[in-house]
């Protein structure tokens, strides 16, 4: 297991994603703690690209959520920006297969994960979630402290489902 | 003393107080730029927060999504009486508008209640994009979630308004912006009437 941050700084998403990229056979999951929603509830995102536009003839646009040509295959190079695009089935996955053991421990929470673009997944060429915590609004530090075990147990739990499927090797 | 030395005094005590006198001067010129400029931006708020009426406004009912009372994380639709457009880039302005100037209680919020939209307009191609003023990314609540709403009402109340609409870009202050506040990628589009997976 690696850590994109080990001390009080603030990696670029280029970084993060450039450090996951030179692993093999990774996943990555993204912590956050929000300052909304109900306290005690966990969120697991994947990010997902827009749909192309069939108005838009050149749908070469440059940026993720943009109309764009299908995925490549990965023998072909890839584009920074729509890294993640090849991993969308299995991104989705596995963030279904981790929500559906953090809602065992978190009652609250969603059954299914949420699909949304989100900034710091979109260069990662592997599976890759973020899991949001929520919330900071809680009165006692301790509280939130409290969730940290389960919240790790839950998302073991829902990488080792998902590396159990058959489709965990697809993208 | 020698009279070098009372001669450099002199001077600089006259220094001292044309210095404090000035002082007092600068010191309110600088009162009266601040005030300026809070009347020069209470001014351009006014005037784009103004209603937006048009020619083809008619009575309508508009569904509005909020934040869902008493259950943190979700949205729910709400029925509006506006005045609408018959045009598109102005209907969408009037709901985004009445999103966030007309949100019932403060608990439903899903965009800061400082937040402008500068501009909307609707490409030939049905993308929307709208235009919004930097408390968008500096006063949306740090985190995901609180992204997430923001960007799901306005997309959802624009599906709801504009049918002619097919995806969303959002800029800040007429810039593509990276995030919304860190967390969601404004660089591309959010498509509106998204087909059933």
């Amino acid at each position: 297991m690696l850590l994109t941050r080990d001390s009080d700084d603030d990696p670029s998403f280029d970084d993060r994603a450039t450090l996951a990229n030179a692993q093999r056979s990774a996943l990555l999951v993204s912590f956050h703690v929000s300052s909304t929603g109900k306290v005690g509830s966990v969120r697991t995102y994947y990010y997902v690209f827009a749909a192309p536009n069939a108005s838009v003839p050149d749908a070469s646009a440059k940026t993720p959520g943009a109309s764009a040509p299908p995925p490549r295959a990965l023998a072909h190079l890839i584009p920074w920006d729509r890294a993640q695009e090849n991993f969308s089935n299995s991104s989705h996955r596995l963030a279904d297969a981790i929500q559906a053991e953090l809602v065992k421990n978190f009652p609250g929470s969603p059954a299914t994960s949420v699909g949304i673009p989100l900034r710091d997944l979109r260069s990662v060429a592997a599976p890759a979630v973020a899991v949001e915590l929520s919330s900071v609004t809680v009165a006692d530090r301790g509280a939130l402290e409290a969730m940290f075990t389960p919240l790790a147990a839950s998302v073991a739990r829902g990488i080792v489902a998902y590396r159990s499927t058959p489709e965990a090797g697809a993208h | 003393m020698s009279r070098n030395i009372k001669i450099t005094l002199v001077f600089l005590g006259v220094a001292v107080v044309v210095g404090l006198l000035s002082l007092r001067g600068l010191h309110e010129r600088v009162n009266r730029l601040a005030r300026d400029e809070a009347t020069e931006e209470q001014a351009r708020r006014a005037v784009v927060s103004a209603p937006i009426t048009t020619p083809t406004d008619a009575p309508s009912n508009a569904t509005i999504y909020w934040a869902a009372p008493g259950a943190p994380g979700q949205l729910a639709a709400a029925q509006i009486q506006l005045q609408l457009s018959s045009d598109a880039a102005m209907r969408g302005k009037q709901v985004i508008q009445a999103l966030i100037q007309k949100t019932p209680s403060p608990d439903q919020r899903t965009l800061p209640a400082d937040v402008q939209l500068l501009a909307f307009y609707v490409l030939p191609d049905g993308t929307a994009i709208a235009d919004f003023s930097d408390e968008l990314s500096v006063e949306t609540p740090s985190g995901i979630l609180s992204e997430q709403l923001a960007v799901n009402s306005i997309e959802r109340t624009l599906e709801a308004n504009v049918p002619s609409l097919h995806r969303l870009h959002i800029l800040i202050h007429g810039q593509e912006s990276e995030t919304l506040a860190g967390h969601v990628d404004l660089t591309g589009y959010f498509d509106l009437h998204p087909a059933t997976p």
